[in-house]
């Protein structure tokens, strides 16, 4: 599913340096990325994604090389392959929990929103308990129900990479633990790969594979 | 661009407060300029087709804009008159037809139009019902006025008192009407037209009173002999003229001293026209004008004066832009994370700027329907405000 070889990452000119020899995750992985802040988890799923592109190496997904790819490119290629989860949950205000959970419909023509669409918003909002709340604002919504829409948000294309940046870190032991089990459940049965940044440990344990990305990096990211 | 729209729309209709300001700040910047520049575009054009249907006016020595404005559209300026002997030398001299205007006075706070028949085929004014004013005392009315007062054929109108306190003025004139003209889209809509020998008895320079030499109470008489008998002020006075008292109508003066207030000429020929200029303007004490020379006059004023407004309203429209820009730049910055999220989801740096480029057409176009649709109402509006003023 994902190749990285010869991957070298530098901000500008500061001193945070990012360099991964060698990294294979299989499809249908589970895997955490952990380690200190500014050690560069975050930086190393967005190169993952596409989001920030690296000064030297090669990221395969899905054996197509992101780095040989237009920018255009890469960000089709993102919002169809990718679902992305961030730790504020990073929804619009202004939208309702449904056209939140299509925004990725909205943003992006390559996306058509077929007829099925509609369906998947439905059953993504039955599967996780916000069947009731579709036309809401996300001002109305618990911390909870705010990263289950923007879990929502992530499947709605059916990806099969699903890039989580601590999606716990906003919550409270009892809803992170829930939220967690919601999001390995889901993965679980669509069969997509899970990167999650975490610093969580007590979470660790049901994931195939931790990495700490100290292993791979020097100084100290933003 | 229609998923733009959409994401646009959504962010206006949810900070309707924020809208409703900016809408409001752009409104109230364009509401004046525009309305201003369509009153001028309205009633320039029909200050000039009426001064373009009306070859020459002739008129007292003064304000020459006061003269047309009074003889063609009925302004409430006061210009002195010249004399009923101008209409009669015009028409012996054959070069023109002379129409005169009597407009001293009002009804019911519209102006009064003493004339001749001649007016109503000069500005083709056709009636809607009943008859032109061929007798004393008789009144037709413009459409507009006959709406408003809700007068109709057969029911009658009083001339407006001119002075509470001065006995020495005439009473109102109880004026019956015989008839209301079609819609003509000009002045003449908003006027009350009566025969001039009427307007000149509502100035008291014809009067009708009861007949002296058959007078049974001679306490009335103050002297008599073989030509003449005077009475006292005791003599009944008529306030409405009727079949009955219509022959006792007369008046003292001679036509050189019958006054009417303007004579507007329509010229036999070119050559006719240029000698009643030339005869006139050569006068001390009259002129003839061409109305529209004057009312071209009258709108390069105006234009001068809008270009003055059109600059002042270029700098607040600046200001209006800067302060536009201000709060785009700040929305960006407390948008930052939002525009940020929707690019790692996969949305172009492009698309995120023709968002907010969309978000800001919204509310522009919002503003300029609001400040269209007022304008077009203080437009049509305008004149009831005017004559409120």
């Amino acid at each position: 599913m994902i190749e990285i070889k010869g991957l070298d990452f530098q901000y500008g000119e500061g001193d945070f340096h990012l360099d991964v020899p060698e990294l294979s995750i299989a499809r249908g992985e589970k895997v955490a990325f952990i380690g200190p802040s500014g050690s560069g988890k975050t930086t190393l799923i967005y190169l993952i994604a596409g989001v920030l592109q690296a000064n030297k190496g090669s990221i395969r997904v899905d054996d197509i090389e992101l780095s040989e790819l237009p920018d255009k490119r890469r960000r089709v290629f993102r919002i169809s392959q990718i679902g992305f989860v961030f730790q504020e949950f990073e929804l619009i205000e202004y939208l309702s929990v449904r056209d939140n959970i299509l925004l990725p419909y909205h943003l992006n023509p390559a996306l058509t929103v077929s007829p099925d669409v509609p369906e998947t918003v439905e059953s993504l909002a039955v599967s996780m308990k916000l069947a009731d709340k579709l036309k809401r604002f996300p001002k109305t919504l618990s911390q909870g129900e705010k990263q289950r829409v923007a879990i929502c948000r992530a499947l709605v294309a059916a990806p099969d990479l699903l890039i989580a940046d601590e999606p716990t870190g906003n919550l409270d032991p009892a809803t992170a633990g829930s939220i967690l089990e919601l999001l390995l459940e889901t993965v679980e049965l669509r069969r997509s790969t899970l990167l999650m940044v975490t610093h969580n440990h007590g979470l660790l344990k049901s994931f195939d594979r931790v990495i700490d990305v100290m292993d791979f990096a020097s100084g100290r990211a933003p | 661009m229609r998923r733009i729209l959409f994401l646009a729309w959504r962010y206006v209709a949810y900070h309707r407060g924020k809208t409703a300001i900016l809408t409001a700040a752009l409104t109230l910047t364009t509401i004046l300029p525009l309305s201003a520049h369509l009153l001028i575009d309205r009633y320039g054009e029909s200050l000039i087709a009426r001064a373009q249907a009306t070859p020459l006016v002739l008129g007292a020595k003064g304000n020459r804009f006061d003269l047309v404005l009074k003889a063609l559209y009925f302004s409430p300026a006061s210009v002195d008159p010249v004399y009923m002997s101008e209409v009669d030398s015009i028409r012996e001299s054959e070069l023109g037809e002379p129409i005169p205007l009597h407009l001293r006075f009002t009804a019911r706070k519209r102006p009064l139009v003493g004339t001749t028949l001649e007016y109503f085929e000069f500005r083709a004014l056709s009636l809607r019902n009943g008859a032109l004013p061929t007798v004393l005392g008789q009144a037709v009315l413009g459409s507009k006025i006959a709406a408003e007062l809700e007068k109709d054929v057969g029911s009658s109108l009083f001339s407006d008192q001119q002075t509470l306190y001065d006995i020495t003025k005439t009473y109102p004139l109880k004026m019956s009407i015989v008839g209301v003209l079609k819609e003509s889209g000009t002045p003449d809509d908003e006027a009350v037209f009566v025969d001039i020998k009427t307007a000149w008895i509502i100035e008291g320079i014809m009067h009708g009173h009861q007949d002296v030499t058959t007078v049974q109470d001679e306490s009335v008489i103050l002297g008599r002999d073989n030509d003449t008998v005077v009475a006292n002020a005791s003599i009944v006075q008529y306030h409405e003229v009727t079949p009955e008292n219509v022959d006792s109508f007369h008046t003292h003066s001679a036509s050189d001293e019958l006054p009417v207030t303007a004579i507007i000429v329509v010229p036999s020929d070119l050559k006719s026209g240029t000698l009643l200029k030339a005869r006139y303007n050569l006068s001390e004490s009259q002129r003839m004008l061409v109305p529209l020379e004057v009312v071209e006059e009258l709108m390069h004023l105006v234009f001068r004066i809008k270009r003055f407004f059109d600059a002042n309203f270029a700098l607040i429209l600046v200001s209006t832009g800067l302060f536009i820009a201000l709060v785009v730049l700040l929305s960006h910055r407390l948008r930052k994370r939002e525009m940020e999220t929707m690019h790692k989801i996969g949305c172009s740096r492009l698309t995120v700027f023709w968002l907010q480029a969309a978000e800001l057409a919204i509310v522009l176009t919002m503003s300029l329907a609001v400040s269209v649709t007022l304008s077009l109402v203080v437009v049509s509006m305008a004149p009831h405000i005017m004559r409120l003023k």
